[in-house]
């Protein structure tokens, strides 16, 4: 007998199957060679059963069996009224089962659930966090709008509280609504081609400048070390021995940040200014990018926000790796070149070349390393001033596009942040600066900050009314009701009609 | 499983449904209807009249019969609309103690709830006579734009008519349900839902899997076929005036006849292009001498006297789907709900502005409860067949500084949901805050609704700005909005869920239950008197009907004598009984009248 080979259906979205793990895992491994003994082997499923999934997937039309007639007109669309073979429920996506990351006890409580519902809300629960829109809806980025669609109706089908409608679900209920928001999230900025598009765009943006602002924290960092290391060098170039291992200097190490750990409320003596400052500071990263709440549990872990906003992600983290490495081979083999002149130089052709391919980047961190070396020569201080505010302003755009995104996604304390930056990108930028304090005192942050920019705003451009009125807004939510006066009477003089400035005029008085 | 019947709250028809043996249907009542009035009156004598009874003696009780209560329920006495309908309605409305409306009649005050319960329980009623069984559990549905106030409100007519409502959902999503169910439909919808008093638009894509998500929609409250209705009034008022100097408005039972004709005439005008309103004796003049009213309406003069209602829900459905961020091409069906969407000028304008020929299959009064009936059985079924995802039709947030609303919750957000902003103190030294939670689309807080308030205290004393609450809006499934506060500084937290703003407190809505379940009571008895009086008759007749057999047969003995003495008894006892309206008594007496009927034919068929 022929060895029985099962092959797959192309063009099939295999995302939107109902499958379990275990299907899924099994039509992982269908390639059109792999016979029924080997994939039996590879899985570690007896024959039998693996046969049975094999049928399941047939019918399902993801797979084709040269041996059997099952077979399935239309694909994809997810058949529900068909029992799976495998006793699990359907599942959405043949994604590999997430380590457990809850703690089995919370299975033990009490809720009219069986065990397998339990462990899928639990284990979708505490693995929201720092999933993209399209990890969280487990499809690829590349799929298409019913793909999407549909995988969101398959989660749905499950996690939306009514499927267990009038049953006790103690906490599980919260645990599914949350999961259900999020999925709801994500298929809201996936569903539309338009918002999927600037979800897309944003991705890519965060990702790029993810990149850029990590490299060129490290070439500063690099630079720092070389620069240490050099130093003593170059002064004991009598010395024929340069030293060994160099320590890098202290200050480029983090800051000890005072940890906010929590305290008894009742003996809370009332907070310095430097535990407001971490603490707004914590309230700030915590809040980045989403306003989910994290949940009650685990009360002990970090508390990182629930968020679709990544700072960083795999691929970014992979290019920005390659990057560094070019970067640290160009440094290491300048620090090999021999004579400072001649390594100087060197820098100073490097930069030039870079600036000229557009690397400017490349630019900076050659000239980083020319200054190491010649920490008082002008004109490479004023030309790597110049370089560094050139990237300074080129990821200012960038960061000017992701701040729009997450400004209309109501994403305040991301859109701050990243208001935050253009705003530093370029200094005489009022409508940066405006956006930035905007963001601030819509997101709840640092409100010194938010009163240093929209003073920046309203020195740039002290005609234009709303900015006087940002002013006078961030001064009384900092209670300084004097100063909100000041700048509103200043308002009213530009605009007398304003509704909305007399009401505030009145609040502040 | 328990059975959930479907409850479609009509603002001049309401219906029930049903799901039976897997399949939806709709109940039609003892009159054959499968729509029933949604009106209720009280006679002169103090008797309650709900549906067509009510509809049929309207024209002699306009004073004392309430229809479109709908269009009260949940609302504010000083808000415009009451204030319209107070000087348009010929029963009278009355400002209620915590500013919501009540109804006058014979001297008794009611709630709006308590008219809408009334019709309510009706609906039930009609319900458990089809079943065979009592029922508990409802799902009503409300016009999508329905706030929550006006959700809450309906909820309470629902408590007070004896029935939990488990749900209550939009009648646009339940139209989608109806048409969508157990069909294995993949599409994107538009819902266009043209009732007696609302306007809805929803948009809805649906799944062959059963998953059903609104993703937008929109409406006006205060637009439906009444005011079609009123267009004609008003015409046929102004032409009578111009003709005979007199106001027909100024007669209440005149202005009633109107209002039926005029309904009437905009129903017929459906099928034909002209028809005749015929109104003999409708008033008198000065000299005493009695006037007609007689005109005729063509269809377009019609459609030339509504044709900017019909352009207002276009412009409503331009607005749905902007926000949906959906072109017209994307919508793969239209389904029409309601009866005026059997008007040929809603049919053309929706045809061609989705530029498609809207889906007939769908039938327009009955949809609504079917798919009210379908959500009912989904939520109590075991393994659920399909599911709903809704969202919230309104904005909803909190006052802020200088009067403004500050949005938590955008409208046409799925529910469940949360979200949670930062705020801080304005004032040096202030220790508390007041959350002001409130639903609607101004940016000003004062034009939106309140929905309920409440206090943080124990803030510490700080200058002003230091101090941080967070805020958290959540809507859970079941559409229940609750909010916290949080004083992010020591984590103290208050929060309230907001219910019962339909203008009754618990106490008083306690005391509604009560009496109408009274009423039930009192109902079910003559239900009851009934059947037991028919049963009782029919004993009585096949009894009698034996007599000359049986005397002759035991005429002979003084057994059979006394047996017959005996029977003659029971069945005057019965007749007495029956006469009485003694149902316990009587109910007894049938056991007595079935075993001497039995008795006798066993004498009888003995020997024969």
């Amino acid at each position: 007998m022929a060895p029985r080979v099962p092959s797959l259906v192309s063009g099939v979205n295999v995302y939107a199957l109902p499958l379990s793990t275990k299907e899924g895992f099994v039509l992982s491994r269908v390639d059109g060679s792999a016979s029924v003994e080997d994939i039996s082997i590879m899985v570690g499923v007896k024959q039998d059963e693996l046969l049975a999934i094999l049928e399941r997937l047939a019918e399902l039309g993801a797979v084709k069996l040269s041996w059997s007639t099952v077979q399935r007109s239309v694909a994809g669309s997810g058949n529900a009224a068909r029992p799976p073979v495998t006793p699990a429920k359907p599942k959405p996506a043949a994604v590999p089962e997430p380590p457990v990351r809850y703690d089995p006890r919370e299975l033990d409580e009490v809720a009219a659930i069986s065990l397998e519902v339990k462990k899928r809300i639990l284990g979708a629960y505490y693995s929201l966090e720092g999933k993209d829109y399209y990890q969280l809806l487990g499809v690829a980025r590349d799929v298409d709008k019913k793909a999407i669609r549909s995988a969101y109706f398959e989660l749905s089908r499950f996690f939306h509280p009514d499927s267990q409608f009038g049953k006790e679900l103690g906490s599980f209920k919260p645990k599914m609504e949350s999961v259900f928001k999020r999925l709801t999230e994500a298929y809201d900025a996936l569903g539309r081609a338009p918002r999927r598009k600037e979800y897309d765009d944003y991705l890519a943006a965060t990702e790029r400048t993810s990149v850029l602002q990590q490299t060129l924290d490290q070439v500063q960092h690099d630079t720092e070390m070389l620069r240490h290391s050099q130093a003593p060098a170059a002064a004991a170039s009598v010395q024929s021995e340069p030293p060994a291992g160099p320590e890098p200097r202290r200050a480029v190490m983090p800051p000890p940040l005072a940890e906010t750990t929590p305290v008894q409320i009742s003996m809370r003596p009332p907070p310095s200014a430097e535990e407001r400052k971490a603490y707004a500071r914590d309230r700030l990263r915590r809040q980045l990018g989403g306003d989910s709440k994290p949940a009650s549990w685990p009360p002990t872990a970090e508390q990182r926000p629930v968020s679709s906003f990544p700072v960083s992600n795999e691929s970014s983290k992979d290019r920005r790796d390659s990057a560094i490495k070019g970067l640290r081979q160009s440094l290491r083999a300048s620090g090999h070149a021999t004579g400072g002149s001649d390594r100087l130089l060197a820098h100073l052709k490097q930069a030039k070349d870079a600036e000229s391919a557009g690397d400017l980047l490349g630019a900076a961190g050659a000239l980083q390393s020319a200054l190491a070396l010649e920490p008082e020569r002008k004109e490479i201080q004023e030309q790597y001033e110049r370089v560094s505010k050139a990237v300074t302003r080129s990821l200012a755009d960038n960061y000017e596009k992701q701040a729009r995104y997450e400004e209309k996604m109501g994403k305040w304390a991301a859109a701050a942040l990243s208001w935050e930056r253009v705003a530093e990108g370029r200094p005489e930028d009022e409508y940066a600066a405006h956006s930035a304090a905007e963001a601030l005192l819509k997101a709840g942050g640092d409100l010194h900050k938010a009163q240093r920019y929209a003073q920046r705003a309203a020195d740039l451009q002290p005609s234009r009314v709303t900015n006087v009125v940002l002013l006078a807004r961030v001064y009384l939510a900092a209670g300084l009701r004097l100063n909100a006066r000041r700048e509103l009477e200043k308002a009213v003089k530009l605009d007398p009609h304003d509704e909305m400035i007399s009401n505030l005029l009145h609040e502040a008085r | 499983m328990e059975t959930v019947i479907g409850i479609d709250l009509g603002t001049t028809n309401s219906c029930v449904g049903v799901v039976e043996g897997g399949q939806p249907v709709v109940i039609a009542n003892r009159g054959g209807y499968k729509t029933t009035p949604s009106m209720v009156a009280i006679t002169e004598a103090g008797k309650r009249l709900v549906g067509h009874i009510a509809k049929r003696q309207a024209v002699t009780n306009a004073e004392h019969t309430v229809f479109a209560a709908k269009r009260l329920i949940g609302r504010k006495w000083d808000s415009q609309q009451v204030q319209n309908a107070a000087s348009n309605c010929p029963y009278s409305i009355v400002k209620g103690p915590h500013n919501d409306v009540r109804i006058q009649l014979r001297g008794k005050m009611y709630s709006v709830p308590e008219v809408s319960a009334m019709i309510l329980q009706e609906m039930k009623m009609i319900a458990e006579d089809y079943l065979g069984h009592a029922v508990e559990k409802a799902v009503v549905t409300v016009p999508a734009y329905f706030n929550d106030g006006q959700r809450q409100a309906t909820k309470d007519a629902g408590r007070i008519a004896g029935l939990d409502v488990i749900r209550i959902i939009n009648e646009p999503t339940a139209a989608a349900l109806a048409y969508g169910f157990g069909k294995q439909i993949d599409k994107t919808v538009a819902v266009y839902d043209l009732g007696g008093g609302t306007f809805d638009i929803s948009i809805l894509e649906i799944s062959g899997t059963g998953v059903f998500k609104v993703v937008s929609t929109a409406g006006d409250t205060f637009l439906g076929g009444e005011d079609f209705d009123l267009r004609i009034i008003q015409w046929l008022v102004d032409s009578f005036k111009d003709e005979h100097g007199i106001d027909l408005r100024e007669d209440r039972m005149a202005l009633q006849r109107l209002k039926d004709a005029s309904e009437k005439a905009k129903c017929e005008l459906s099928s034909v292009e002209q028809t005749e309103v015929n109104l003999p004796f409708i008033i008198s003049n000065a000299r005493n001498e009695a006037l007609h009213l007689q005109r005729v309406l063509g269809r377009p003069q019609l459609e030339e006297l509504t044709r900017d209602l019909v352009e207002r829900t276009i412009q409503t459905c331009e607005q749905t789907l902007e926000e949906a961020g959906l072109d017209k091409d994307e919508i793969e069906d239209v389904i029409l709900v309601g009866g005026m969407t059997r008007m040929p000028l809603v049919q053309h304008a929706v045809e061609s502005f989705f530029e498609r020929e809207p889906n007939k299959g769908v039938h327009p009064d009955e949809v609504v409860a079917l798919g009210a009936a379908i959500q009912g059985m989904a939520l109590t079924q075991e393994a659920s067949e399909m599911i709903l995802l809704d969202v919230t039709p309104h904005t909803l947030g909190i006052m802020v500084v200088g009067g403004y609303f500050e949005e938590l919750i955008p409208l046409n957000t799925t529910v469940p949901t949360s979200r949670s902003k930062v705020f801080t103190t304005v004032r040096e030294n202030q220790t508390a805050v007041k959350i002001l939670v409130m639903q609607g689309e101004s940016h000003r807080a004062d034009e939106n609704e309140l929905l309920g308030e409440f206090i943080l205290t124990g803030l510490r004393r700080a200058p002003a700005g230091q101090v941080e609450v967070e805020v958290t809006f959540e809507i859970n499934a079941d559409g229940i909005v609750s909010v916290h506060a949080k004083d992010l500084e020591t984590g103290q937290q208050q929060s309230i869920t907001v219910t019962a703003t339909s203008g009754l407190t618990v106490d008083e809505i306690q005391n509604m239950v009560t009496e109408a379940k009274d009423f039930a009571v009192a109902r079910r008895v003559s239900d009851e008197v009934e059947g037991a009086t028919q049963e009782a008759e029919k004993l009585i007749a096949q009894i009698e009907q034996l007599f000359p057999d049986v005397e002759q047969v035991v005429a002979g003995s003084d057994f059979g004598r006394d047996a017959i003495e005996k029977a003659r008894g029971v069945v005057a006892k019965a007749r007495a009984l029956i006469k009485a309206g003694k149902i316990d008594e009587l109910s007894e007496q049938i056991d007595a009248l079935a075993r001497t009927q039995r008795m006798f034919k066993g004498v009888v068929g003995k020997v024969s």
